[in-house]
């Protein structure tokens, strides 16, 4: 009985004459920034939030980028009492104060906004919407997005499709970093150009190249057309050709010296291709080129034939290596693996293989594989389980390529 | 130095651009280029454009291709009316839904329907004979895949407001109905003409905003303003 009135004693300290100076209404939530008082959640939510989050956001992206870049936890290679303290206080935030994302990281469109919103430390609820199930085509999500695409992002009753817009609305919203989406008026028209440009030029065929030779002999038994599949292949070479030439040119990035959305929009496009080339269901072999002063474990016997170009790439960052188990190892150097087809679209530039590497520095190397895991895992993965209605839509996607 | 853009008036996202330019009455050189006549792949162009495709702007030094992308430039650089682009968050993200979406919802299917209709009968090269019939199966294909966006459209985008993004016309609703124009012009029967005959509200809208007959031709566009349209090339 003792501990109870304990307990009440506390639940009323909201009606406590110190607690009511503060809010003579006697409620929480209420905030005080020096004499300025205000309570009811909506004034503190909508004017006090981005002071507050002003002040946390640099906070988690000195963890984020510094911090959990150099090593997997807080403090040391293991968890720590820092991590314990750090996790709690951070569930505190709970929910994102309204916005919700809309993905299934398997399409690149997903993983851009994906990848952009983690790094901008940007609060939201992940909702996943499983492709392979036919999720985007249930009740709930049509009433989010009735073209049934992927992204959709909903903040608050503002709903929103079309990755770049997406893209574009964070970057405005949240102040992101200039650099991400320049103002100067060239260097933006050259993003929007890009932006533009992409959709039919990299993001149509290189997913075309993902169904082609992976997934459509993988849940409809059959191969397509060798001659589809050649010309299909000689469009992505011809648009990586011109992206080269066009945009990439002799810069580091696509705007000059640091990365902006038309780099990290290109890139997680190119995963798709490159994962599609794997082409098999049989995990893929990999072989790491040794390189004096690196630690790399030298190729298993008879793979060495495999990939002839690999020689040529000459940037083997040592990070990516030094704390890796063997499934990063696998991951890390996706440039080498060997691949169906003989065609590779980062073993055919270097200057592209060392364009992607440095924006997967870029974005962190981390968040980068952690985006891409379930599309690396796409080989592995059992289509028994393919909802059914799918499975009809890929086999008569099968009959328009014949 | 004046503005340079390469167009040809056959391609809509050329005729956006070309409408714009004058409703705002932007200064701007005109240099036709003939896609029929293959000139967009010939080097002079090339060096304007590696991409091979028109649009495409010069403004002394910077040159810029893709339709978006030159709109968007310049209603920031000549401070066109802030309708066209709001710089109000949530109105512009709009117009940024529509002209992203609308590369493969809208441009892609409707160029296709345009060149099975017109272009494509008229090749003898591609070995298809020029009997129309052949061409009705591909087409009604082609039309499935245009119908759905219009529908879209017309039944949820429209039923909330009068025009595609916002309360007033945008560059969204320019490159939708010169986009459209590509099928409709040649006679296409489609469902999706719904979409471009006008409500009661929008006619109203439509016609001050966008009939103005009296602007001065900008250098270069005489000749091409009076072939239209023109037949295709035998």
């Amino acid at each position: 009985m003792r501990h109870a009135s304990k307990r009440r004693a506390v639940w009323r300290e909201h009606l406590k004459p110190e607690f009511l100076k503060v809010n003579p209404l006697g409620k929480v939530p209420a905030l005080r920034d020096g004499d300025f008082l205000v309570a009811e959640r909506q004034p503190v939510d909508a004017v006090q939030l981005e002071q507050l989050l002003g002040k946390l956001t640099p906070a988690l992206q000195h963890l984020d980028q510094e911090v959990l870049a150099a090593r997997p936890f807080l403090a040391t290679e293991q968890v720590s009492l820092a991590d314990l303290m750090a996790f709690t206080e951070l569930m505190q935030q709970g929910p994102s104060m309204g916005l919700e994302l809309y993905l299934d990281l398997l399409s690149a469109s997903c993983r851009a906004v994906y990848i952009f919103a983690r790094k901008n430390s940007i609060p939201f609820d992940f909702q996943f919407v499983d492709l392979l199930k036919g999720h985007h085509h249930s009740k709930e999500y049509i009433e989010i997005n009735p073209l049934r695409k992927l992204p959709s992002l909903k903040d608050g009753t503002f709903v929103l499709s079309e990755s770049v817009a997406i893209l574009f609305y964070l970057c405005r919203k949240y102040s992101a970093p200039s650099h991400w989406y320049p103002p100067d008026l060239h260097t933006r028209a050259r993003v929007d150009e890009f932006m533009a440009w992409q959709h039919t030029a990299i993001q149509l065929p290189m997913n075309k190249i993902l169904w082609i030779k992976l997934l459509i002999p993988m849940i409809a038994g059959e191969e397509v057309p060798a001659e589809k599949t050649e010309q299909v292949l000689a469009e992505v070479k011809n648009n990586l050709k011109l992206f080269e030439e066009k945009f990439l040119q002799e810069k580091m990035f696509i705007t000059g010296d640091n990365i902006s959305l038309a780099d990290l929009v290109a890139l997680v496009e190119m995963m798709q291709e490159l994962e599609g080339q794997r082409g098999t269901r049989r995990r893929t072999q990999c072989f790491l080129v040794s390189r004096p002063g690196s630690w790399m474990p030298p190729p298993p016997a008879g793979l060495s034939g495999n990939c002839p170009e690999a020689s040529k790439v000459s940037f083997q960052p040592k990070c990516l290596f030094s704390r890796a188990p063997d499934r990063w190892l696998c991951r890390a150097a996706p440039w080498l693996w060997p691949v169906a087809g003989n065609h590779n679209v980062f073993l055919s530039s270097s200057k592209l293989a060392e364009w992607r590497m440095r924006v997967e520095l870029a974005i962190g190397s981390g968040l980068f594989w952690e985006a891409h895991d379930r599309l690396v895992k796409l080989v592995e993965w059992d289509c028994s389980t393919l909802d059914p209605m799918v499975k009809e839509r890929i086999c008569d996607l099968l009959q328009k390529f014949k | 130095m004046v503005l340079e853009l390469f167009l040809d008036l056959y391609s809509a996202p050329c005729r956006a651009i070309y409408i714009f330019t004058r409703k705002n009455s932007i200064p701007f050189e005109m240099h036709p280029v003939e896609l029929a006549q293959g000139e967009h792949l010939k080097p002079e162009f090339l060096k304007v454009n590696p991409l091979g495709k028109v649009p495409a702007l010069r403004d002394g030094d910077f040159l810029v291709a893709e339709s978006m992308a030159i709109l968007l430039y310049l209603s920031h650089k000549c401070q066109t009316e802030a309708h066209w682009y709001p710089p109000e968050l949530q109105a512009h993200t709009r117009v940024d839904e529509y002209l992203a979406w609308q590369h493969t919802a809208i441009q892609l299917p409707a160029t296709n329907v345009y060149l099975c209709k017109v272009s494509l009968p008229a090749l003898s090269c591609l070995g298809r004979t020029q009997d129309p019939q052949s061409w009705k199966g591909p087409l009604e294909q082609l039309l499935g895949k245009l119908t759905p966006a219009l529908q879209h459209l017309d039944q949820e985008v429209l039923a909330a407001r009068p025009f595609l993004a916002t309360e007033q016309v945008s560059l969204a609703d320019l490159m939708a109905f010169t986009e459209l124009m590509q099928p409709t012009a040649v006679g296409s029967r489609m469902e999706a003409t719904l979409v471009l005959q006008p409500r009661d509200s929008q006619e109203a809208q439509w016609d001050p905003q966008l009939a103005q007959k009296d602007l001065p031709l900008p250098p270069g566009a005489e000749s091409r303003c009076s072939a239209w349209p023109r037949p295709v090339p035998t």
